[in-house]
């Protein structure tokens, strides 16, 4: 059954939801937890959450956003959870096989980006494990997920110039192991 | 000409949040128009790269987590060990110590005075020294406390300062 919300003319059929979202918040979640087995759990909760928000509540929501923020929540309560602190290392890394690539990227890499090495790759990987959860949310909602700084404040209930240190931090980090940036 | 822009403000400058002055700068300025550059293409290969998936061969995990999680393992079994052994060491039985002559005879004076002592009371008794046959004097007055001999039990034992006082030799009859 799929509707269409008259405020924000998206699709609400939990269906149609799945099909249109779930592999970008399966997505998010490999990258928020590093562990291919662990983000498909978080993902099929959060698609829970759908189900059960999509037959209870009649309001316009806009579900993207609301996907997203739950999907964060989610990662960050399955890592706050003490065996998980204790399990897994924040370094710790999925060897994951094929996350899609998102839609504003499918233009495909440039030549010089094709010529990217494997070791940079991995440099890069591994840099992004070593944020602290706060920056790599902000890094994901900001440059993977095209969000504004407006919205992710608001949707991590942070103030804008927080969102700005960490997402710039983030990069910071980031820049050094490709050195792009000393 | 203005100061070149620091790394925050450029990066500011590539989100559209900076002053007009500084993009003013980063434009007219050719060092920081090439460090603009090469700003975007860092985010853009940053972006590529963990927009797709990580590498799957990890060189660069130095400990995977399967190896560790046997690491934790092994680590509590050794401590279990060392536990388990340490406490066997210490309550094992100890060997016979090796006296020197002066020790041995230390040991055997002292072995004397303990003999000494606990005999005392039997040897008394030997002797004739003790008041009422089968009741020893340091046991007659508990025993009267069994056999309800106890002077001290009676409505009266108040009066009696030396229930107070001396209640074992209030039974003993002296």
């Amino acid at each position: 059954m799929i509707h269409a919300n008259a405020a924000t003319d998206q699709p609400t059929g939990y269906d149609e939801l799945y099909h249109i979202h779930y592999g970008r918040v399966l997505r998010l979640c490999r990258l928020l937890l590093c562990d291919a087995a662990e983000a498909e759990d978080v993902a099929q909760e959060v698609f829970l959450k759908l189900l059960q928000a999509c037959r209870t509540d009649t309001r316009a929501v806009a579900w993207g956003p609301w996907l997203t923020r739950v999907t964060l929540n989610a990662c960050r309560d399955r890592r706050r959870s003490g065996w998980w602190k204790w399990w897994r290392d924040p370094r710790v890394k999925a060897q994951n096989d094929d996350i899609p690539v998102i839609e504003r990227l499918t233009q495909g890499p440039t030549p010089e980006e094709e010529a990217l090495s494997r070791e940079v790759r991995e440099r890069i990987w591994l840099a992004f494990r070593g944020l602290p959860p706060r920056q790599q949310e902000v890094f994901v909602l900001r440059y993977l997920e095209g969000w504004a700084i407006d919205a992710i404040a608001a949707a991590l209930e942070l103030s804008t110039g927080s969102v700005k240190q960490h997402l710039f931090r983030a990069v910071h980090r980031l820049r050094r192991t490709i050195g792009g940036e000393s | 000409m203005r100061r070149c822009v620091s790394n925050h403000t450029l990066w500011l400058v590539a989100e559209g949040e900076a002053r007009a002055a500084d993009r003013a700068h980063v434009l007219a300025c050719a060092s920081c128009s090439a460090r603009y550059r090469q700003l975007e293409r860092d985010l853009r290969v940053l972006c590529l790269t963990l927009s797709g998936p990580p590498p799957a061969q990890r060189t660069w995990n130095p400990v995977p987590p399967v190896r560790r999680r046997w690491m934790a393992a092994a680590v509590v079994a050794a401590a279990l060990t060392v536990v388990v052994w340490s406490s066997g060491w210490l309550l094992r039985p100890m060997p016979p110590s090796s006296l020197s002559i002066g020790e041995r005879a230390a040991v055997w004076s002292f072995l004397e005075e303990v003999s000494l002592a606990l005999f005392a009371t039997a040897d008394a008794e030997a002797l004739g020294e003790v008041t009422e046959p089968g009741l020893e004097p340091e046991v007659g007055a508990p025993y009267a406390g069994f056999l309800d001999t106890w002077p001290c039990d009676d409505g009266t034992w108040w009066l009696n300062i030396k229930c107070e006082t001396q209640p074992f030799l209030l039974a003993e009859g002296r």
